[in-house]
């Protein structure tokens, strides 16, 4: 089934008097429960594309169709719910809340949906639990190293039940290692709970996690391969 | 609740910041707290030493017009009979004494000076209770209330050029329409503190004023309560039930209607205090708009994530209103503690000297007694105040896309 559909989506940024293109008419169909990587250099239109997919952005022109709903119709309270259920956001610099503990900043998108307090701590438990992160439930982001922010929000991302993950360059903030660790993680987890992971990177030795990888070059779409596992790429 | 948790830590954050706001919010409060305790303490000192000046509780006469000519011409308010209305008015339980009194105007000559005083005269036995306030500060007050003896306000026997045992001649209008004039003497020298009356006044004994004026009755009765807060309950019992079933005709004033330099005070220094308070609005408005606007540039990527992760953009407004609110309300706090505690060490250490005020002749040692309800009202104030601060800040961080948000360095 598909999760993700694009129609010719198309996106202009305005900066100053000159019009910026960021993406051009692109067209997209990811299949539900894939990990998806979406390769290419900076300025490519990766995060524009994983905004637009994830609920936080508009095209300017071209339809985004994401678990059957058409994002066009919602208005801005119904996005925010949308995303809160459906999506789950892993950012490059983490974006944790500073002022949160781990286990807090995984509770918090539950404290916006209606829960019990007993289902949230069970969530919560399970899916740090799931991360490995569960020793550090008491720490505030600024006493966790990178890697240990990563992974308290890849639990927070994941502690929904999203139906898709959005991450934008996870690993570009960690050392070759560390990041490695967190994509077999996130390959993990899509594997466990059959999540959709869409993730974008600019570097190749990352795309080998994905089941299929995007590249993309100044707004367009230039191939769609079906990653060979058995290809050195 | 959760938005409630990072607000408040968000306050703490910052610490350096959220301490420099708290401390101009509370260096505002603290000063409206102790101008205020000021202002009252000294206001209640000018309301008890105007009341006990002479001016009493209430006054009672037989039109309204008297306040207005009744020194002029005493003889047409005369109360007839105004010994059993006194005792009338002496039976209700806050009323602590009822003073007749005769004030006319009359010219003091002595040798070749002569002056123009208003005498007021009133029985020399309860003079104190009336006039605690008029200390004799040269000879002795009138002691029997026939003798031919006058005390005069500082400033009207300077006029004279006379002394204590000094004999004046007092000249006078009587009843009739006749001049009349006799010898007294000089037996005492008084001042109020307040400069108009001191250099207006003379006091005479009640007996020894009226066979000068050549009168049986007096045209006003001083009224003294317990207590100055009794004013409207004893004025309302006097208005709608003592006064419909006398077959007197009677008229009664309250003192604040009669308190005219009161009155003025008053309004100058409420007006001050407004000012002040003023003043400090706009500082803590300033203060609190300061440090919210750094507060949510500062966490522009923090609200673009919040935002990503479903978070309406009414939380968000909240999540920034609740932050200023909080340091507000913890600076009003501390502010009315450290103000009310200020106050207290200058209470314990005597207060502090105040020169002459504009009218007045004498200083005084001024207490700060700022009043309770200023507690909460000041509470309130900056309460209200952080959040009026809050609300574009908070506005503001509802206005990035989240897209803008999220690059946002």
């Amino acid at each position: 089934m598909e999760i993700v559909k694009t129609e010719n989506v198309r996106k202009v940024y305005r900066l100053g008097k000159t019009y910026i293109e960021a993406l051009k008419r692109v067209n997209l169909r990811i299949e539900e429960g894939k990990m998806i990587c979406i390769m290419g250099p900076s300025g490519s239109g990766k995060s524009t594309l994983l905004h637009i997919i994830g609920a936080i952005d508009y095209p300017t022109e071209g339809k985004v169709f994401v678990y059957n709903t058409d994002l066009s119709n919602l208005d801005d309270s119904q996005l925010a719910e949308f995303r809160n259920k459906v999506i789950g956001f892993i950012f490059q610099a983490f974006n944790l809340i500073p002022v949160l503990t781990a286990y807090e900043n995984v509770e918090y998108p539950l404290l916006l949906q209606r829960m019990t307090r007993r289902e949230r701590k069970r969530r919560v438990e399970e899916i740090l639990e799931s991360t490995g992160i569960k020793h550090l439930a008491n720490q505030r982001p600024n006493e966790l190293s990178g890697g240990e922010r990563q992974r308290v929000a890849i639990a927070r991302a994941l502690v929904t039940n999203p139906k898709i993950v959005i991450a934008d360059e996870p690993t570009a903030n960690l050392d070759h290692k560390t990041g490695s660790m967190i994509l077999e993680l996130m390959k993990d987890l899509n594997t466990r709970y059959k999540t959709t992971f869409i993730f974008s990177t600019h570097d190749p030795l990352v795309s080998k996690y994905a089941d299929e990888v995007i590249q993309l070059m100044d707004g367009e779409i230039v191939n769609n391969i079906q990653e060979d596992k058995n290809d050195n790429f | 609740m959760i938005i409630f948790k990072i607000s408040l830590r968000s306050v703490l954050r910052n610490k350096r910041r959220t301490l420099i706001t708290l401390l101009s919010i509370i260096i505002g409060i603290v000063s409206i707290t102790v101008y205020s305790g000021f202002i009252t303490y000294s206001m209640w000192g000018l309301r008890e030493s105007t009341i006990r000046n002479g001016l009493g509780h209430l006054q009672i006469s037989t039109d309204e017009k008297f306040f207005l000519l009744g020194s002029f011409d005493p003889y047409s308010f005369l109360i007839k009979d105004y010994k059993s209305v006194m005792r009338k008015i002496m039976s209700i339980p806050e009323v602590k004494t009822v003073v007749p009194e005769i004030t006319f105007s009359a010219t003091l000559a002595c040798r070749e000076r002569s002056a123009i005083a208003m005498v007021k005269a009133f029985p020399s036995n309860i003079s104190s209770d009336v006039l605690s306030f008029r200390n004799i500060i040269e000879g002795r007050d009138i002691i029997e209330d026939t003798a031919r003896e006058i005390v005069l306000s500082r400033g009207v026997a300077e006029k004279l050029g006379v002394k204590v045992g000094d004999i004046l001649t007092i000249m006078g209008v009587t009843k009739g329409g006749g001049l009349n004039a006799m010898d007294v003497e000089v037996v005492g020298i008084s001042s109020s503190g307040l400069r108009e009356i001191d250099n207006m006044y003379a006091y005479m004994g009640l007996k020894a004023a009226k066979d000068f004026l050549f009168v049986q009755d007096v045209p006003l009765l001083v009224v003294l309560l317990e207590k100055t807060e009794y004013t409207d309950k004893v004025y309302n019992y006097l208005v709608n039930e003592m006064i419909p079933v006398s077959k007197e005709k009677l008229f009664v004033k309250k003192w604040n209607e009669l308190a005219d330099y009161y009155n003025q005070a008053k309004g100058f220094y409420d007006t001050l205090l407004s000012v002040i308070r003023l003043i400090v609005i706009l500082i803590v408005i300033f203060a609190i708009l300061n440090t919210m606007v750094m507060s949510v540039f500062e966490r522009v990527r923090e609200i673009g994530t919040m935002r990503a992760m479903g978070t309406k953009k009414s939380k968000i407004l909240l999540m920034f209103m609740l932050e200023g609110t909080i340091i507000g309300l913890i600076g009003g706090v501390i502010g009315v503690l450290i103000g009310f505690g200020l106050c207290y060490v200058i209470n314990m250490s005597g207060g502090i000297y105040i020169p002459p005020p504009p009218g007045m002749n004498e200083g005084y040692r001024a207490l700060f007694s700022p009043p309770l309800r200023s507690i909460w009202e000041n509470i309130i104030l900056a309460f209200v105040v952080s959040i009026i601060g809050s609300i574009y800040p908070a506005l503001r961080s509802t206005k990035f896309s989240i897209a803008e948000a999220l690059r946002y360095i």
